[in-house]
């Protein structure tokens, strides 16, 4: 696969066209073009790295097979949000997957597959106080409805619009409005605790 | 401070579509004019942008350490080793859970029922000989089968001329 390709942006009507018509490059393109976004997407929800990764491969599988069926008046790229929502959503979770879920092991902690490792010892203190927030972070959204967190994830990562995310998941625009509404609010709830010890610390 | 009570005149279902771009233009101006007095709103503001950055920058920290283009190669690859549609369609049938699950279900509900129901076998002989003569002319045989005591009679007569054997059964 040439530099070229890989770097080459299709439109999305190139795109679906190429791809009915069977084209190897289109097949390429589709894939080089979505599958980071797709990634965070599933990853925002399930908030489990390995998982994303099989419901990626899933929503191109599906995608490939699909393709034929695809409805025009939706746009391409709302149509791969589907079905990566609903990938993610539906993937039965084995208990082995549940326990990983409530159960961060302190092996997951130092997680080694991600960059940057570091040591409390050898970051400053705004690194560490960076870090300690991310790991609120990732806890406050774990505890969020998974309905919330689509939205929420849809909304920040994406930048859709309401409509859009309304098209995506099938509900009204007011409902994508009351839920965004409801997952920030909660997650203002859960790290209120950590937001005002911090605020109180920096207005000192 | 609690940032998640609004008061009379904080709107936070507004600031919420504000954040999101989705308010028209007059709502706009009525929201930051708000925002610019109310401390508490402005707070709120900030965190919601907060939690923006943090899912991204979470996100974006997982994507860093993935192999895309072996995430790629991988796809395309069970794209093109793709069998026909039905040779697909009998794959996943076999892959899916749901069917079998229920497959195995049925499969030891079947092989339970038959361990533990097993048809009382039908006797096909006697279980016992009682007693038995034989003599030139003929023999008599007198048997008892268990089930409801029949005890047969057996004749078996040998003519002189051809040697043949009859028999006749009562009960």
């Amino acid at each position: 696969m040439s530099n070229s390709l890989k770097d080459d942006f299709w439109s999305e009507e190139r795109l679906v066209f190429g791809l009915v018509q069977g084209q190897e490059e289109a097949y390429n393109a589709l894939v080089r073009q979505f599958q980071n976004r797709l990634f965070g997407v599933a990853y925002g929800i399930t908030q489990d790295r390995e998982e994303s990764l099989d419901i990626v491969q899933e929503v191109f599988i599906k995608v490939f097979k699909k393709i034929r069926y695809f409805k025009h008046e939706a746009k391409l790229s709302t149509w791969l949000h589907r079905i990566t929502v609903n990938q993610s959503l539906n993937i039965k979770r084995s208990w082995k997957r549940r326990f990983k879920w409530f159960h961060q092991t302190i092996e997951m902690e130092a997680d080694v597959h991600k960059p940057e490792p570091y040591r409390l010892s050898d970051l400053p203190e705004t690194r560490y106080q960076e870090k300690e927030f991310e790991r609120e972070f990732a806890k406050a959204l774990k505890e969020l409805s998974t309905d919330a967190r689509t939205v929420f994830v849809l909304k920040e990562l994406e930048g859709l619009s309401y409509d859009e995310i309304a098209e995506v998941l099938n509900i009204k625009r007011g409902t994508v409005s009351s839920r965004l509404f409801f997952a920030r609010r909660e997650l203002r709830k859960s790290l209120a605790a950590y937001l005002d010890k911090e605020q109180k610390n920096g207005s000192q | 401070m609690d940032l998640n009570k609004p008061t009379a005149t904080c709107d936070r279902g507004l600031l919420n579509r504000y954040l999101d771009g989705e308010l028209e233009h007059n709502e706009i101006k009525t929201i930051q004019d708000h925002v610019a007095l109310c401390e508490d709103c402005l707070e709120v503001l900030k965190r919601n942008r907060l939690f923006a950055g943090a899912l991204k920058s979470a996100v974006a920290r997982e994507q860093s350490g993935i192999n895309f283009d072996a995430l790629a190669t991988r796809v395309l690859m069970r794209r093109n080793r793709r069998p026909s549609d039905w040779k697909i369609r009998l794959l996943e049938r076999v892959r899916l859970k749901r069917f079998y699950i229920p497959a195995v279900s049925f499969a030891t509900a079947m092989i339970l029922f038959f361990v533990v129901y097993t048809p009382e076998s039908v006797p096909t002989s006697p279980s016992a000989i009682i007693t038995s003569f034989s003599g030139e002319i003929s023999s008599v045989t007198i048997m008892e089968t268990p089930n409801n005591r029949q005890t047969i009679l057996w004749f078996n007569e040998i003519s002189a001329d051809n040697g043949k054997a009859h028999g006749s059964q009562n009960s």
